[in-house]
C-alpha cells in the first residue's frame, strides 16, 4: 500500500491543496457575509461542508455569492 | 480601438476583483488533476469491489489504464467545466444594463459595439487560458505516468474542445442582446444546444453541426481524421462570427 501510495502523491497533494485553500475561502466568504444570493447561512454551511470535496464551495459561490 | 481597450481593462480588472477569475481558473485546473486521478484511481476502485462483484459472478481481470482512459475522462469532464463557466458568465451582460452601470460609461461617449466586443474578449480570454491550462495539466501528468503517444490527435481535439466553448460563448453574446436576465440567457444557450443535439440525430447532418466537434473519442482512438471534423470547425466558425455580429445592431437597438 506504501508504495502504491506513493505513487499518488504527485495528484492527491495539488488536489487536497486546492479543496482546502478552496474550502477554507469559501468558509470565510460565508461568515463575513451577512446576505446572500439565495439561502442563508446555515443553508450554505451544510452544503459546503457536506458537498467539501469541490462541489459545495464551487456551488456557493456560483449561486450563493452575493455580487459586491 | 481606444474604446475597446478601456473597455477590455474595466472587464480585466471586474474578473479580477469580484474573483470570478480565479474561481474559473480554480475549476480548469482542478479538473485537469481529476482526469488523470480517476484514471489512476479506475483499477483501485475495481479491486475494491471486485470481491462483491465476485460473489454475483462477475469476475473482474487484470484491469490495465493507459492514457486513453486518462484522455477519455478529459472529454467527459470537459463539459463541466465548460457549462460552470457559461453559467459564470450567463449574467455578464444582462445585469449590467439591469444595473443600468453601462449607462455611465456609454454618456461619457464610448461605443456600445465596443462594449459588447469587449465583454466577449474579456469571457474569450478567460476560456481560452483556463481551457488550455486544464489540457496541459492533463497533458503533463498522462505524460508522467503513461505515454501520450498511445492517443492521436490530442492538440487537434483540444482545439475543438476551445473552439465549441469559443461558440457557446458567441451564443451568450447573441442571447445577450435582447434576453431579460441571466437565467434567460442560460436558457436560450442550452435550448440552441439540445436543437443541435436533436439535429445531430441524421448522422448525415451532425458531421456540419458544432456539437460534432466535441465528439473527440474517435479522434483519441484512430477511427476518425481531423479532416472529418474541418466541416463542423468551419460552420462553427462562421456561426460565431455571424452571432457576433448579429449581436451588434440588435443591442444599439436596445433600450437601456
Amino acid at each position: 500500500m506504501n508504495t502504491e501510495l506513493r505513487e499518488f502523491l504527485p495528484l492527491l497533494i495539488p488536489l487536497v491543496i486546492a479543496e482546502f485553500s478552496l474550502l477554507g475561502y469559501t468558509l470565510y466568504h460565508i461568515f463575513s457575509h451577512k446576505t446572500y444570493k439565495h439561502g442563508n447561512r446555515a443553508i450554505w454551511l451544510v452544503v459546503v461542508l457536506l458537498g467539501m470535496n469541490f462541489i459545495g464551495p464551487i456551488l456557493y459561490l456560483i449561486i450563493g455569492r452575493e455580487e459586491e | 480601438m481606444r474604446d475597446l481597450a478601456v473597455f477590455l481593462r474595466k472587464e480585466l480588472r471586474e474578473l479580477v476583483r469580484t474573483k470570478r477569475l480565479l474561481i474559473l481558473l480554480g475549476l480548469f485546473v482542478v479538473v485537469g488533476i481529476m482526469n488523470p486521478a480517476v484514471a489512476k484511481l479506475t483499477p483501485v476502485i475495481l479491486e475494491m469491489t471486485s470481491e462483491s462483484m465476485a460473489e454475483m459472478g462477475v469476475t473482474i481481470g487484470e484491469v490495465k489504464v493507459t492514457s486513453l482512459d486518462c484522455w477519455t475522462q478529459f472529454e467527459k469532464n470537459m463539459p463541466i467545466a465548460l457549462i460552470v463557466t457559461l453559467i459564470m458568465f450567463s449574467g455578464i451582460y444582462t445585469s449590467e444594463y439591469t444595473k443600468g452601470t453601462l449607462l455611465l460609461l456609454l454618456t461619457k461617449g464610448l461605443s456600445r459595439s465596443s462594449a459588447v466586443l469587449a465583454k466577449f474578449a474579456a469571457m474569450l480570454i478567460t476560456w481560452s487560458a483556463g481551457s488550455w491550462l486544464c489540457f496541459g495539466i492533463t497533458y503533463f501528468y498522462s505524460a508522467y505516468y503513461w505515454d501520450n503517444s498511445l492517443v492521436n490527435e490530442l492538440f487537434f481535439s483540444a482545439f475543438c474542445w476551445w473552439l465549441f466553448g469559443a461558440f457557446m460563448l458567441c451564443g451568450i453574446v447573441f442571447f445577450s442582446s435582447f434576453a431579460g436576465s441571466g437565467a434567460h440567457v442560460m436558457l436560450g444557450v442550452g435550448g440552441a444546444y439540445v436543437v443541435m443535439t436533436l439535429i445531430g440525430i441524421s448522422a448525415k447532418a451532425k458531421e456540419y453541426l458544432p456539437t460534432h466537434l466535441i465528439d473527440s473519442s474517435p479522434l483519441y482512438t484512430g477511427n476518425a481524421v481531423p479532416s472529418d471534423y474541418f466541416a463542423s470547425a468551419a460552420v462553427t466558425a462562421l456561426l460565431s462570427v455571424g452571432l457576433v455580429i448579429a449581436a451588434l445592431p440588435l443591442t444599439k437597438k436596445r433600450q437601456l
